[in-house]
């Protein structure tokens, strides 16, 4: 493959598609199915913490004061911008522009790995503070003192914990089209896999849109 | 097959991409590809929203809007997801089908959170509905027995049970005043198994008296206004039945608490809060428990002010004021919930929340659930936490 012309002739379409064009749009069609699923994972979690939520108000509002807005911004700013240089990676491939599309996932990727170091602080306090879930919860902090509190912040890391995992698994996809575009293997006329991978990681920007409001701010 | 394949290399190809009209710049040519390429310009406009509305967020997450805070945050964040999906993800130009298969994620989020949100919340009239029947039942056969003056060995039996849980602490298992508790305790819990030392009697009428009452002028002996007739009744036959010889009830006995041997009818059943609850708060601290049992209470003696002493002064003393610490059972290490002084409480706005507050309890605060009290009983508790009467 990787020796192959760098043309959409250098793609070759499977063979229950009629044409290269077909082939794309299913496997959109399949990246769209693939985010229902994830938004259907991720949704039975916003549903508990709406529930949790509507039960214990007053909880919620006393323990998201313990989780540091400035670090939730700085991520938020860093997967929106994150989001525009991968946009701007995948409409560079889709032109043909293959050298400007590897600049943009590489900071795309670097932006990813910002998002984790942030994140990598927050939970190494988190864990100093005794701020855990469930039996762990060790903090004494007199705001503390509702008996459901832990359950905050086991919502706290499942949430955030899901999607940063979803984060690591962008950043090897992303490392999987520089390594592709490097070899030359995308042009305007077959870059399906750069534009499915940019719609993955905008859908994680997306997860990161709700949960940001969520926990850090109206908690 | 594609026009652009020809003109490989980058200049026209940008222009022809940042130029054309949303739609415009497909390069499709059979109707089935959906290639939309979000020019540059367009992308750093959405970027731009995106990143004014964070701003936004954050900035009226500090205002104090009361309730539109979070509807607020979360239009602000659904406005900023349309736009991730609609120009970053294309879906504005992608086709409809695709649309639909989102947007069906949502519906079904929708659809859970739909059947699971009004059981949680929406529940409430069941329980009021079931603590009526609960009424109906205490009031009752249940908890009151003909006759409990009475003694029958069901009823010590019983009583035994209920002595081990409440008040062995104290009194010791064998009832000789020496429980665990009784060391940090002045003046000692009695001794059942002998006739010196009793200040109210050990006439069952005399032991009942304690029981509901608690000693004048004596505050370690806890009040249990909270038990129902029937287990009162059974603790007190328990009681005598530790030490032969203890005197019986004259009529007169049983008529000063209310009582007409020749009429069944029994006193009205008070109000109970479960045992486990009662038992744990002994356990956990019995000496400030005691300080603040109620019989050193100099309150009114209104109906109100009564049923609040027996049921609900342990969690949130004198006539509500609060600031009594209450353990919670539930999480490890221990954690304490100190009460806020009532008329504070969003609970004591109105009647009815008052009573959803005492019937339903507080989810997730350690306000017990108590579904015992007549409509009248809760309109005299509320009457006397906000007038004192
Ligand atoms: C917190 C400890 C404590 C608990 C629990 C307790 N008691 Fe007592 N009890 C006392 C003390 C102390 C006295 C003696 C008070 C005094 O002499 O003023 C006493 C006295 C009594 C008396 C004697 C009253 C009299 O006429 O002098 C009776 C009867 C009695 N308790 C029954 C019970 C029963 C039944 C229970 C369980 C439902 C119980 N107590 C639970 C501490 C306790
Ligand atoms: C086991 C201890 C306990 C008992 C007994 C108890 N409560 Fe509470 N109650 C609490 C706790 C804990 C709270 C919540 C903490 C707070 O804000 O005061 C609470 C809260 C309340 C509230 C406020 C609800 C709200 O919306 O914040 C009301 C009203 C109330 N209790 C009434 C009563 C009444 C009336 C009784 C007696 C029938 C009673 N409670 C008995 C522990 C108790």
């Amino acid at each position: 493959m990787a020796n192959q012309p760098v043309t959409s002739a250098g793609h070759h379409h499977a063979h229950h598609f009629k044409s290269a064009d077909h082939e794309f749009s299913a496997a959109k069609q399949g990246m769209w199915v693939f985010l229902v699923t994830e938004v259907l994972m991720i949704g039975g979690l916003f549903v508990a913490y709406a529930i949790f939520r509507g039960l214990y108000p007053d909880m919620f509002s006393a323990a998201h004061k313990f989780l540091n807005v400035k670090l939730g911004l700085t991520n938020t700013i860093i997967l929106l911008t994150s989001s525009l240089t991968m946009l701007m990676g995948v409409s560079s491939a889709q032109r043909g522009d293959q050298k400007r599309s590897l600049k943009f996932l590489a900071v795309t990727f670097l932006c990813a790995i910002g998002f984790l170091v942030v994140k990598y602080i927050e939970y190494s306090h988190k864990f100093h503070d005794g701020l855990l879930p469930g039996a762990n919860f060790t903090n004494t902090d007199p705001l503390l003192m509702h008996p459901k509190t832990p359950l905050f912040f086991s919502l706290y890391f499942m949430m955030t914990g899901i999607h940063a995992f979803h984060v690591i698994v962008g950043m090897g996809l992303i490392a999987w089209i520089m390594k592709r575009t490097a070899k030359g293997e995308f042009s305007p006329g077959y870059y399906t896999p750069v534009e499915l991978v940019g719609f993955y990681w905008h859908f994680v920007d997306l997860v990161w849109i709700y949960l940001f409001p969520l926990l850090y701010l109206v908690g | 097959m594609n026009q652009n394949e020809t003109s490989n290399k980058k200049p026209d190809q940008k222009t022809a991409g940042a130029t054309n009209g949303p739609a415009g710049s497909s390069n499709e040519t059979d109707g089935h590809g959906h290639h939309h390429i979000v020019p540059d310009g367009v992308a750093l406009k959405v970027f731009g929203g995106l990143i004014c509305l964070t701003v936004t967020t954050v900035v009226t997450s500090h205002l104090d809007l009361g309730v539109l805070n979070f509807p607020l945050a979360m239009f602000i964040a659904t406005i900023k997801a349309l736009l991730v999906v609609m120009f970053f993800m294309a879906l504005k130009y992608d086709t409809k089908e695709n649309t639909v298969i989102f947007a069906s994620a949502f519906v079904f989020v929708a659809i859970f959170f739909g059947l699971v949100a009004p059981d949680i919340f929406f529940r409430g009239d069941v329980y009021v509905k079931k603590g009526q029947a609960l009424i109906r039942e205490v009031s009752g056969a249940g908890s009151t027995i003909p006759k409990g003056w009475i003694s029958t060995p069901e009823l010590v039996a019983k009583g035994k049970t209920i002595y081990a849980t409440q008040c062995s602490t104290c009194h010791g298992v064998e009832g000789k005043g020496d429980g665990a508790a009784a060391a940090a305790l002045n003046p000692k819990p009695r001794n059942f198994t002998q006739d010196a030392g009793w200040k109210v009697g050990r006439k069952p009428s005399q032991v009942y008296a304690t029981l509901k009452t608690g000693i004048p002028g004596s505050a370690a002996m806890p009040v249990f206004g909270s038990l129902s007739q029937a287990d009162r009744w059974a603790l007190v036959h328990f009681v005598r039945s530790l030490a032969a010889g203890a005197p019986e009830d004259t009529n007169e006995d049983l008529a000063k608490i209310g009582i007409d041997p020749a009429n069944e009818v029994a006193e009205k059943v008070a109000p109970s809060i479960s045992v486990e609850m009662a038992m744990e708060r002994m356990t956990e601290a019995p000496a400030k428990l005691v300080a603040m049992s109620g019989s050193n209470l100099e309150e009114g003696t209104s109906a109100g002010a009564k049923l609040y002493r027996s049921s609900c002064f342990s969690c949130h003393g004198q006539q509500g004021s609060g600031g009594i610490r209450v353990k919670n059972l539930g999480v490890k290490p221990a954690s304490w919930v100190v009460t806020r002084a009532l008329n504070e409480t969003d609970a004591m706005a109105s009647q009815d929340k008052f009573n959803k507050a005492v019937i339903l309890g507080v989810p997730g605060s350690l306000m017990p659930g108590m579904a015992q009290f007549s409509a009248t009983d809760l309109r005299d508790i509320y009457q006397f936490l906000k007038t004192g009467k």
